[in-house]
């Protein structure tokens, strides 16, 4: 994704959502797209499948997926993307399957039409195929429930099967296991590991928790307020954050290790996307900011091999929290 | 297990934001203009009516027979009924019978059903029980019926119709508030006013009333106009008003009987009928549209 | 000033509330879930006590039993010396001065309609008799308590950000000066930095005014942070009790070891060295497992005991609890 300018049209006036994002993801590889509420990275995911609501305006912009362009493609070009090249799963699973279908009737719809060709018998299989590689136990029970008869980590493997039905070769998840429990959260993400490392399924993952991308993802890119601030591996990222936004935002996870410490926290608050701060969206809050981050905003520039930072003024500190 | 923050304020911030986007609809929506514009029509006709009528006394009743069933013509605009009495000042009269009538119905039976549907539904099992199995009483016989039974009772005048309305329309506020108090009681504020030990009252009084407005509002000013017709139906049948009072049933009544050879009798308060209740229809309609949050165009992001 | 702040203040027994589960036409109980299921546990004064557990786990339950927003089915919740369950209601209305809650989401605890004054009103007016200036004089003292200015208190929740709100549900829980707040994931809707921020206020309240806290979370970053002790549910039981030191460096019970391993950890350690997967998913309250509930998932399963019976919390050393068979004496 290159420079990607998203704007949405309300009745409030005019939302600057996206603002020149950058961003881009290997094969076979889980990149983390990390921000709060309110950065983007939900609509980034949306934009990509052009799923965007209807008051919405895509101002610029490239998305390429192996090097074709994907924005500028017709309404049937476009279904041969979705679910095919690109699938994606989102937060609340329940709200996802739709209850009174079974589940089996769902995965077989969808198999059918990513498989016309196929007749019932190889349906079937394939369906329980897909059941198996998100590890549902039982497959051919599972079949014959409904949503509501599963707990929220089966019907969020239920999704997956279902999103991996056209075999795609990118699966964006938007905040996959939030609404989820820890230990539930835990076995998805052994699963998420092994369909990378088996079907080299490359993954956007979109979350705001820190601790998820870190045990998870190979690279990440951070969002604040409509643009990444900063990208790099993993690893990199967390030994050594470069971005004032970053450092700000790690500083300020709850952890024991801080244990009688005050925790640290980054004053003020998120800027409304109708009337964003001009120049560097985080310039407000920053306290490095100086004159050139009001002009204009940064762009974002390969500071060390791999690692891209979206400011003029990096603080020099070293990093105190590994 | 955690909604992410922003679609709550999201939520909330449209709801406060509602009131600005409510009015810019309806400015915006034709239809809406035009029922607020007939509304207030007839109230202002009301008001100032008995200034502006051509003949006055004609209109409370005084007769002037040697002009009796005179078709319209420039001294009689709508014309004259059976005793001669100018129509269109007793339609200008009406104006205020049926509002009147209208507004005391609906204010009424919200008065009575709105903190009826709330108690029922904020302390809900027995009492709530008892309480919705009355009301669904009274929801199963047919409105008119229902009020033509009690009208005919009590003997025909245009009080006794009112009431007979109120107890009729009743029941509707009661389940309309019934419903928002099942939803609202179960809210995080309402247990945080328990929490703190608020009483029950003041509960019901602050939290769960105010949410019951809404849903009942909207449909207070559809009944507006159904409150119109239903006692132009009963005054109609006899039961409501009774002569010499201007009431538009009533002289739709008197009317028929002249329709044949004197069209202009029973069809110009039928047309002020028509036209009012339109004008609360379609300022009803347009107040559901326009509060309706599904609708698209008012979505934010 | 936590000086000589010692005693029990809230003793909680043999807990349980059980919704019956109604079917058929003439809605007979066919059976119930247990969300609280005989819980045992005292609270200290001026402690942070954490309850940790999942979904389906019955710790929100379990905070709107103790406080009597929900009828418990029986047990006793012994505040100071008196049992709540057993008060009428005028005596309970009185009490409640004494314990208030903080609830999870502040936009849905706080009426849309009424300004932040009147919300901070409400336990004022329902309790005391001061006038309207009185009133606005203690409304902007605890605004400042909570790190809020005056201007605030002519808003609306609907104006607030989501820390500001969440600030105004704390200042309206002080109103009355109570010994016990309970904290019902009080940062999990909150964005990560506002998370620190109201936990640094929470932190500093808690020594300024002396309280005592039962957090009640599913974030353990926020609990290893905050409490002393720490209790563990599972399905409507406790499973584990302990200072947090017993609990985060050294967990007993299988699902507490289980809970702590899945956390990520953003420093890039995981809270105990091995991840443990757990086998299934959380059963249902209304069909729990026989004997010990949680051996169907249980990667320490001992055998046939631990189907057959229900393993007692029994004490590990003066100040930790277990209940599990691996640690009951022969």
């Amino acid at each position: 994704m290159e420079d990607l300018v998203v704007n949405f049209h309300t009745l409030d006036g005019v939302v600057y959502a996206l603002d020149r994002v950058s961003l881009d993801v290997q094969k076979g590889e889980i990149l983390g797209l990390v921000g709060e509420t309110g950065c983007g990275k939900t609509a980034t995911g949306l934009a990509i499948l052009k799923l965007l609501p209807d008051n919405s305006e895509i101002a610029k912009g490239r998305i390429m997926l192996e090097d074709d362009d994907i924005l500028h493609k017709s309404e049937d070009e476009e279904m041969n993307i979705r679910g095919r090249k690109i699938a994606m799963i989102f937060q609340d699973p329940a709200s996802s399957l739709n209850p009174v279908f079974s589940i089996g009737r769902q995965l077989l719809d969808v198999l059918k039409i990513h498989n016309q060709h196929m007749d019932e018998e190889s349906l079937r299989k394939l369906a329980y195929e897909k059941l198996g590689m998100v590890e549902l136990p039982d497959a051919e029970s599972v079949m014959d429930l409904y949503p509501h008869e599963l707990s929220g980590g089966m019907q969020q493997r239920v999704m997956m099967a279902i999103a991996l039905a056209g075999s795609p070769i990118l699966l964006i998840a938007d905040e996959p296991t939030t609404a989820l429990d820890v230990t539930i959260q835990a076995q998805l993400l052994v699963l998420l590991k092994k369909l990378k490392d088996t079907l080299g399924l490359s993954v956007l993952l979109i979350t705001h928790n820190l601790g998820l991308v870190r045990e998870l993802c190979d690279r990440i890119a951070i969002m604040y307020a409509g643009s990444v601030a900063e990208s790099a591996d993993t690893d990199r990222i967390f030994r050594n954050p470069l971005h004032p936004y970053t450092r700000g935002l790690i500083s300020s996870v709850v952890t024991g290790r801080l244990r009688g410490k005050v925790l640290h926290y980054i004053p003020g608050t998120v800027p409304s996307l109708l009337h964003p701060p001009t120049g560097c969206r985080f310039h407000p809050r920053c306290a490095y900011a100086i004159e050139v981050c009001k002009q204009a905003h940064p762009d974002l520039l390969e500071i060390e091999a791999g690692h891209f930072v979206a400011c003029y003024n990096i603080p020099k500190e070293p990093w105190w929290r590994t | 297990m955690t909604e992410p923050i922003s679609d709550i304020v999201v939520q909330e911030q449209q709801r406060f934001r509602e009131w600005r986007v409510f009015l810019k609809l309806m400015l915006k929506n034709p239809l809406s203009l035009t029922g607020t514009a007939i509304i207030i029509f007839f109230i202002a006709l009301a008001i100032v009516g008995p200034f502006v009528a051509p003949y006055p006394r004609q209109a409370e009743g005084v007769p002037d027979i040697a002009n009796q069933l005179r078709p319209p013509d420039w001294e009689h605009w709508f014309g004259t009924d059976e005793l001669g009495r100018d129509l269109l000042s007793r339609i200008i009269f009406g104006a205020r019978i049926s509002l009147t009538t209208s507004a005391a119905v609906v204010s009424v039976a919200i008065i009575l059903g709105m903190p009826l549907g709330a108690i029922a539904g904020y302390y809900g099992e027995r009492l709530g029980a008892v309480i919705m199995r009355i009301t669904d009483m009274f929801l199963a016989f047919p409105p008119l019926l229902l009020a033509l039974a009690v009208a005919a009772t009590l003997g025909g005048s245009l009080v006794n119709a009112i009431l007979a309305l109120i107890i009729t329309w009743w029941p509707w506020y009661t389940r309309l508030a019934y419903g928002q108090a099942l939803a609202t009681k179960n809210l995080p504020y309402v247990d945080s006013a328990r929490a703190i030990g608020v009483g029950d009252a003041r509960i019901i009084a602050r939290h769960i009333l105010p949410a019951t407005l809404a849903p009942i509002l909207i449909q207070a000013t559809l009944d507006l106009g159904s409150a119109i017709i239903a006692a132009a139906g009963l005054s109609f049948l006899g039961l409501g008003a009774q002569p010499p009072t201007p009431d538009w049933g009533l002289m739709v009544n008197t009317g028929k009987t002249f329709f044949l050879q004197h069209w202009w009798y029973a069809t110009f308060p039928g047309l002020a009928i028509l036209v009012l209740v339109l004008g609360f229809n379609l300022l009803g309609d347009a107040i559901r549209e326009a509060v309706d949050p599904k609708l698209s165009r008012r979505r934010l992001i | 000033m936590v000086e000589n702040m010692t005693g029990t203040l809230l003793e909680i027994e043999k807990l349980k509330t059980y919704f019956p589960i109604r079917s058929g036409v003439l809605q007979r109980t066919v059976g119930y879930v247990r969300a609280v299921d005989d819980v045992t546990l005292d609270i200290e004064k001026g402690e942070v006590f954490g309850l940790v557990g999942e979904s389906g786990s019955g710790k929100t339950t379990f905070a709107r039993s103790i406080l009597r927003l929900i009828e418990p089915t029986s047990g006793q919740v012994i505040f100071n010396g008196t049992d709540i369950l057993k008060v009428k209601r005028n005596t309970l209305k009185q009490m409640r001065r004494n314990f208030q809650i903080v609830f999870q989401n502040p936009f849905l605890s706080l009426n849309p309609r009424m300004t932040v004054r009147n919300l901070i009103a409400e336990p004022l007016r329902a309790h005391t008799k001061m006038s309207a200036t009185e009133i606005n004089r203690r409304a902007s003292e605890l605004l400042g308590l909570v790190g809020l200015t005056s201007e605030q208190l002519w808003k609306y929740s609907v104006e607030l950000s989501g820390g500001q709100a969440q600030r105004v549900c704390v200042a309206r829980a002080l109103a009355l000066n109570p010994s016990l707040v309970v904290l019902d994931e009080p940062t999990s809707s909150l964005d990560v930095s506002v998370q620190a921020q109201i936990l640094n206020l929470l932190k500093d309240l808690q020594k300024e005014l002396g309280l005592t806290y039962l957090l009640i979370t599913h974030d353990l970053g926020v609990v290893e942070y905050l409490v002393n002790r720490v209790a563990v549910m599972y399905l409507g039981r406790i499973v584990e009790i302990g200072t947090f030191e017993e609990i985060f460096r050294d967990a007993a019970h299988p699902y507490t070891q289980a809970l702590l391993s899945a956390v990520p950890s953003v420093d890039g350690t995981p809270l105990t060295q091995s991840r443990i997967i757990l086998r299934g998913t959380v059963p249902s309250a209304a069909n729990p497992p026989s004997g010990c509930t949680f051996h169907p998932r249980c990667h320490k399963y001992i055998g046939n005991i631990c189907r057959d019976v229900e393993p007692s919390l029994n004490p590990m050393s003066v100040t930790r609890k277990v209940a599990c068979h691996l640690y009951s004496a022969k």
